[in-house]
């Protein structure tokens, strides 16, 4: 280590209490992005189908599972069931 | 899962991670390997503490923004050093309205590089001395000796992040020993050799 790197190490330990003060800011700014990223990432692609539908399309299909219909409940799960006494069954 | 980062980690194995997982403890590892190098030298170059975390703060925005399109051609600490010189010269070329460093480094002729004697009489000085030689010679010779010594960027490196021939880095190199040289001699009282 030469002298231009151990200055530089006396100033790093001399503000290490700034770094941390700048780090919680910085959180701050990081976490405004994310939340900024998600809502453009969420209603930006709406406001497009929004404006589609308004100037006459039609409904934009989609692929997001809260916005589909369920299954329809078909023979198999509706048919009658067994019996609740097995021996009643087998007689 | 969501893939994480752990301190044993290397510098692009960390970006790659963070780049997938966007998971923030991989962006603190980082911060913390850099944070206090790039504000000891915007503290160093633009002299003024509240200045320096603002600057501080931005060049860390500009590396979380730019990360995915960081390319692997340099060294990680050499792409965040680019960022932080350019991020502080820009600064002080607004402020002073004028480049910092001098028409001296253009049209150069191509310069050899000095003896290790005179690497050798900038290297040997005192911490303490260095720091006052530091402070009194111009901000560009500053610029280019911490970049050179400190922060042991190539040749090459220098010239791309300042946007220079190698030859004029080289002359400014040069010029920036020899300034800094006499500033201590004229600091320390020490007679001329």
């Amino acid at each position: 280590m030469n002298n231009f790197q151990r200055l530089q190490q006396e100033d790093e330990e001399r503000y290490k209490p700034e770094i941390d003060r700048i780090k919680a800011d910085l959180n701050g700014s990081m976490d405004l992005f994310r939340f900024i990223g998600n809502i453009v990432e969420i209603y930006v692609p709406r406001f497009f189908d929004m404006m589609v539908v308004t100037s006459g399309g039609g409904k934009v299909k989609t692929n997001n599972p809260h916005e589909q219909l369920p299954p329809s409940t078909g023979r198999d799960e509706n048919g009658p069931k067994g019996p609740a006494d097995l021996d009643r069954g087998i007689r | 899962m969501k893939q994480t980062c752990n301190k044993d980690m290397k510098d692009i194995e960390v970006i790659h991670s963070y780049l997938e997982s966007q998971a923030s403890n991989c962006f603190s590892l980082l911060y913390n390997r850099y944070a206090t190098k790039i504000f000891s030298k915007c503290i160093s170059l633009l002299k003024d503490e509240a200045l320096a975390k603002d600057a501080t703060q931005e060049i860390f925005t500009k590396i979380f923004l730019n990360l995915s399109r960081f390319g692997e051609k340099s060294k990680f600490s050499t792409w965040v050093y680019s960022i932080t010189y350019n991020y502080c010269i820009d600064y002080i070329r607004k402020m002073k309205k004028q480049d910092i460093f001098s028409d001296e480094m253009e049209k150069v002729a191509d310069v050899a590089d000095d003896g290790p004697e005179i690497d050798e009489e900038l290297l040997q000085m005192e911490v303490r001395q260095l720091r006052e030689v530091l402070d009194e010679i111009s901000i560009g010779d500053k610029t280019i000796l911490l970049m050179k010594y400190q922060d042991e960027l190539s040749i090459k490196d220098i010239a791309e992040i300042l946007g220079k021939t190698e030859s004029a880095v080289k002359m400014q190199i040069k010029r920036a020993k020899e300034r800094a040289q006499r500033t201590k001699r004229e600091l320390f009282q020490e007679p001329f050799s």
